[in-house]
């Protein structure tokens, strides 16, 4: 490391808690925000961190997925009613 | 591959039921609804690839596709039957609010047959009305509502009966009540009976499962008229030409998005909250744990973004990554799909492009943590169609379906389901001096834990009126603190930039914690 002369100065970037910022202008952007950030979690207090990942849920689905022994059923009954005014219909299950 | 239509986890309530526990993963797939875990389907021929919206009450699931008749999964027989949708239209969206479901979007399926699904040219749609359920006071929930197109008047007669023939409507069965409203739609030959459908009718008296009266005769007689009738309804600003986009919940009010407006119904009062977009995706609707509702809304460019509801207005807090979303793909803003990883909210936005941004990503996410305010944009290696969240052992987790037949469980492991995740960060551009002051960049330390591995870069502006065009390499970290010196060839500039990145490698162990830089101010230049 260098030893640093009366005219060598130090400039820190130690806080990246807010991440992405592209809508200000580069002079205008925060201490802590970024450019670009990918993949990275701002969980760790004023660091930046990998993000966790994703895995299947057992195999993929597919067309020829077997069809379980229940298979969901329908059943309407219908009954006819007159014209009059009183109905002498039976109920109907829809 | 396949798109996953939807998906929902499903986790039984052992109050109310004495055989064991049922928790199950449901996606809806090709022409089925399939058990993600036991790999089995239910033979439903689903005839619609439709998105598929499940919804979780009364301890079983609501299955909905805008196609055909709703069904839910009876937990005793583990399989599909209309139990507690006898009588309901079909919709694209579905809620769960207290005691009751909501159905927007809605059509009826044909007019007189409720087993047949819809016909194009005999449907009855329904874009800004919501319809709901009655409170359940017996073993099948009902629905307070009716339709068909067997209705028969007399002139000058309030009777409203049904013509013969077969008969699948029953009022009675269905809960109408006294009060409810009976709409004309058309009559048998097409033409539209203006004087009954101008007309409004509130029934008086159900005298059998199918007859009503109502309140004042009606003007012509018709044998074959087309009719709804119900009192479980509520229009959502049907005349301004916006439709039903999603349901979402925030605090005890039931929230009704639009395209452009955002509504909230509190149980007996609708009200709009002043100057919100809606959504343009019912998938991006989603809550973070301190009352705040999330969503994405997809329209005119200036105004395309994420929003947070919090109770009393809605604002766009997406802006700090505007030049991101200004970068999609305009037909994907109906298909962000939004879940919870932690304290971070994860939209799905698809491929972007923003040539003057310099943005090219392919499956973005935008990712919010709410705890730190914080956003990233990152790309995954798959296409996310639907999401859920499903308890496990007392943890829930998300789960996302994918446009090529995968459930994935998400925040797990170090990969995407085996594909190496590169991370990157570009600082914003640091002028030490201020940019009127040209540096000598001496050294550079990195500073973080267990890093070793990860490369740095850097790009210098203003040298001092062009700048670099690519990523300059300063090496790897090779301990928790590592030096680097800039190249001779390269280290003059007003401002400097870095990129810390690695290519997927290591563990998801490392911090990132600190950049220190040594420069040397040598002069100072008016341009």
């Amino acid at each position: 490391m260098a030893d640093i002369d009366d005219k060598t100065k130090v400039s820190e970037i130690t806080d990246f808690s807010k991440l992405i910022q592209r809508k200000s202008s580069r002079f205008q952007q925060g201490p802590d925000e970024v450019n670009v950030a990918e993949n990275v979690s701002s969980d760790p207090i004023g660091g930046f961190g990998k993000k966790l990942g994703y895995a299947q849920q057992n195999s993929d689905l597919t067309s020829t997925t077997t069809t379980s022994t229940s298979t969901s059923t329908t059943t309407t009954s219908t009954s006819t009613s007159t014209s009059s005014s009183t109905s002498t219909s039976t109920s109907t299950t829809a | 591959m396949s798109n996953i239509l939807g998906l929902v986890g499903f986790n039984e309530n052992l109050d109310q039921d004495v055989n064991p526990i049922v928790n199950k993963l449901f996606a809806a797939y090709g022409n089925d609804i399939v058990d993600v875990t036991a790999g089995t389907g239910y033979g439903l021929n689903l005839n619609s690839s439709n998105k598929v919206e499940f919804e979780v009450f009364l301890n079983t699931v609501f299955f909905q596709n805008f196609s055909q008749r709703p069904k839910t999964y009876d937990t005793n027989l583990n399989k599909w039957t209309t139990k507690h949708v006898g009588r309901t239209p079909i919709a694209k969206y579905i809620k769960k609010h207290k005691s009751r479901i909501y159905l927007g979007w809605c059509g009826f399926t044909g007019p007189q047959a409720p087993t047949n699904d819809i016909s194009t040219a005999a449907r009855t749609l329904f874009p800004s009305y919501v319809f709901y359920s009655d409170l359940r006071t017996s073993n099948e929930l009902t629905w307070g509502i009716e339709w068909g197109n067997n209705g028969k008047t007399e002139a000058g007669n309030t009777r409203f009966n049904l013509a013969a023939g077969a008969i699948t409507q029953d009022f009675v069965a269905r809960n109408i009540k006294v009060g409810d409203r009976l709409f004309f739609t058309d009559i048998g030959s097409g033409a539209t009976p203006s004087a009954l459908v101008d007309g409004r009718y509130f029934v008086t008296k159900i005298p059998s499962s199918y007859e009503l009266i109502v309140d004042k005769p009606f003007p012509v007689t018709v044998s074959n008229a087309s009719y709804w009738v119900s009192g479980n309804f509520f229009p959502v600003g049907a005349d301004d030409g916006d439709f039903i986009t999603g349901f979402g919940e925030n605090s005890d009010t039931l929230l009704i998005f639009k395209l452009f407006s955002l509504l909230f119904y509190t149980g007996s009062q609708l009200k709009q909250v002043k100057g919100a977009p809606g959504t343009s995706s019912q998938r991006s609707v989603i809550n973070d744990r301190k009352g705040n509702t999330y969503y994405f809304h997809g329209s005119d460019l200036g105004i395309t973004g994420i929003y947070r509801y919090n109770g009393v207005s809605s604002v766009k807090v997406s802006r700090a990554i505007d030049p991101f979303i200004q970068g999609m793909v305009t037909s994907n803003y109906d298909d962000v799909v939004a879940w919870e990883d932690g304290d971070e909210l994860r939209f799905f936005i698809g491929d972007l492009t923003n040539n003057n941004e310099d943005i090219s990503m392919t499956n973005a996410v935008a990712s919010l943590n709410t705890t730190t305010g914080a956003w990233d944009v990152s790309p995954i290696a798959d296409v996310i169609t639907a999401s859920t969240k499903w308890v496990v052992s007392n943890v829930k987790n998300s789960y996302c379906g994918t446009s090529d037949d995968e459930i994935l469980k998400m925040a797990s492991g170090n990969s995407h389901n085996g594909t190496a995740i590169p991370a990157v960060v570009e600082t914003g551009i640091k002028y030490p001096s201020g940019s009127h002051i040209q540096n000598e960049f001496l050294y550079v330390h990195g500073i973080g834990k267990n890093c070793r591995g990860l490369r740095l870069s850097y790009k210098l502006w203003n040298k001092p009126e062009d700048y670099d065009d690519r990523w300059w390499p300063l090496g790897e970290m090779r301990e928790d603190l590592t030096e680097f010196e800039p190249t001779v060839k390269n280290r003059h500039g007003a401002g400097i930039q870095f990129r810390i990145e690695e290519d997927g490698s290591l563990e998801n162990d490392w911090i990132f914690e600190k950049i220190l830089f040594f420069y040397r101010p040598d002069r100072s230049r008016l341009l």
